[in-house]
């Protein structure tokens, strides 16, 4: 009962995006801190592989009969770990940077500042459509309008 | 006095026609018509209010799976579905305050 | 979710490109090149569109620097008949052969791209505001 009431509705797909957003915001910290340091190669996990991933978990829940019920399939893949508490570890490769531009410095100065401010939305975006969640269980557990 | 709403006999008893489309308007016509009794108008507001929380959910799925990336409809699909269930919560309340009171009615 | 903010980021590199090149041309204003002549003023031309972008939207919209290539205006000519690089002979005996650039073009053109650098970084910050926006309904 108390698993059902946690993986109700959208909220298993909200919170592995929260976990997603929350991890890789310390590998794009770490890139910026770096960014003066000599020989630096900054590391990143691609978010379009996760949310792919995401994506065929969901499918797999969908297509087991419960339309929005049922925890969103452990997924593990080469740069994503699920870990047995539920915590998400990013096995971070480099950047797939294979073409070399001659101003390569600058796409990555502002790239990174790109990808915080991205990540950081995406984080505030999960984080409260999960809130708005467990109000909507808490409104009706309470019968409170 | 064993069915004084109707739901169980759905005989066709006076009653107010206050569910109409889901809008919870405080009709003039008090008379039940004789096609849609207040069972089938419930059963097909929980219907549209569970349509609703299931597209709010298939919009959150696609907006967090990379399918879509218009956050602000996402919102809007959340909030009309919170709206909608939250507008049947109440009228669950009070449906529930009104079977009490007519309950303690003595004959 | 992860490729709103790649138009104004495109943006922004592309005019940070054009703020190198103007600041190389500035710096390079009296160097000659090593085969004798004048340095020539370096030029970055944009074109729509960004391969890099990681979805199909930012791929179409945005920006990305097409190629950067030397200024074809000829050189400017400067009377200074003792100079070891004059001319020796011809119309233009004489003249010391100058780099064609231009420093209040060059200055005027920094400002410009500086502008439009602020202005891109002010896109994307009303990108975020309108989401951080949109949050606030769920409240």
């Amino acid at each position: 009962m108390i698993a059902d009431l946690a993986n109700a509705g959208a909220s298993p797909v909200l919170e592995q995006m929260m976990r997603f957003t929350a991890q890789r915001q310390r590998l794009l910290a770490h890139n910026v801190a770096n960014m003066d340091t000599p020989d630096f190669v900054p590391l990143d996990v691609s978010p379009q592989s996760f949310q792919a991933a995401l994506r065929q978990a969901v499918n797999a829940r969908r297509a087991s009969g419960k339309l929005d019920a049922g925890e969103v399939a452990t997924f593990t893949t080469r740069e994503v770990e699920r870990v047995g508490n539920g915590e998400l570890r990013l096995r971070a490769g480099t950047s797939s940077g294979n073409v070399l531009y001659h101003d390569r410095n600058n796409r990555d100065f502002e790239g990174m500042m790109q990808d915080l401010a991205e990540n950081g939305m995406a984080f505030r975006v999960a984080s409260d459509l999960l809130r708005r969640e467990m109000d909507v269980l808490r409104v009706a557990i309470s019968q409170r309008v | 006095m064993s069915d004084p709403l109707g739901f169980i006999s759905g005989n066709q008893i006076q009653r107010p026609d206050f569910a109409k489309s889901g809008g919870g308007q405080s009709a003039g016509a008090a008379t039940g018509e004789a096609g849609a009794s207040f069972k089938d108008v419930l059963v097909k507001n929980l219907q549209e209010v569970n349509q609703a929380q299931q597209e709010a959910q298939q919009a959150v799925e696609d907006l967090t799976t990379g399918q879509r990336n218009d956050v602000e409809s996402v919102i809007l699909a959340t909030q009309k579905a919170d709206n909608a269930f939250r507008m049947l919560q109440q009228l669950r309340n009070r449906m529930m305050e009104a079977y009490d009171e007519v309950k303690q009615m003595r004959v | 979710m992860f490729g709103l903010l790649d138009i104004s980021t495109s943006g922004m590199i592309a005019q940070r490109t054009r703020l190198t090149a103007i600041s190389a041309n500035l710096a390079n204003r009296n160097s000659t090149m090593p085969d004798g002549t004048p340095y020539r003023a370096k030029r970055v031309f944009f074109t729509p569109g960004n391969p890099n972008a990681a979805t199909s939207d930012g791929q179409r919209l945005g920006v990305h620097v097409s190629t950067i290539e030397d200024d074809r205006s000829p050189f400017n000519l400067r009377w200074d008949p003792d100079h070891p690089r004059a001319i020796k002979s011809g119309q233009q005996a004489g003249y010391v052969l100058e780099s064609n650039v231009n420093s209040v073009t060059e200055q005027m053109n920094a400002m410009q791209a500086t502008r439009a650098y602020e202005a891109n970084a002010a896109a994307a910050e009303a990108t975020r505001s309108m989401v951080n926006q949109a949050l606030r309904m769920l409240a």
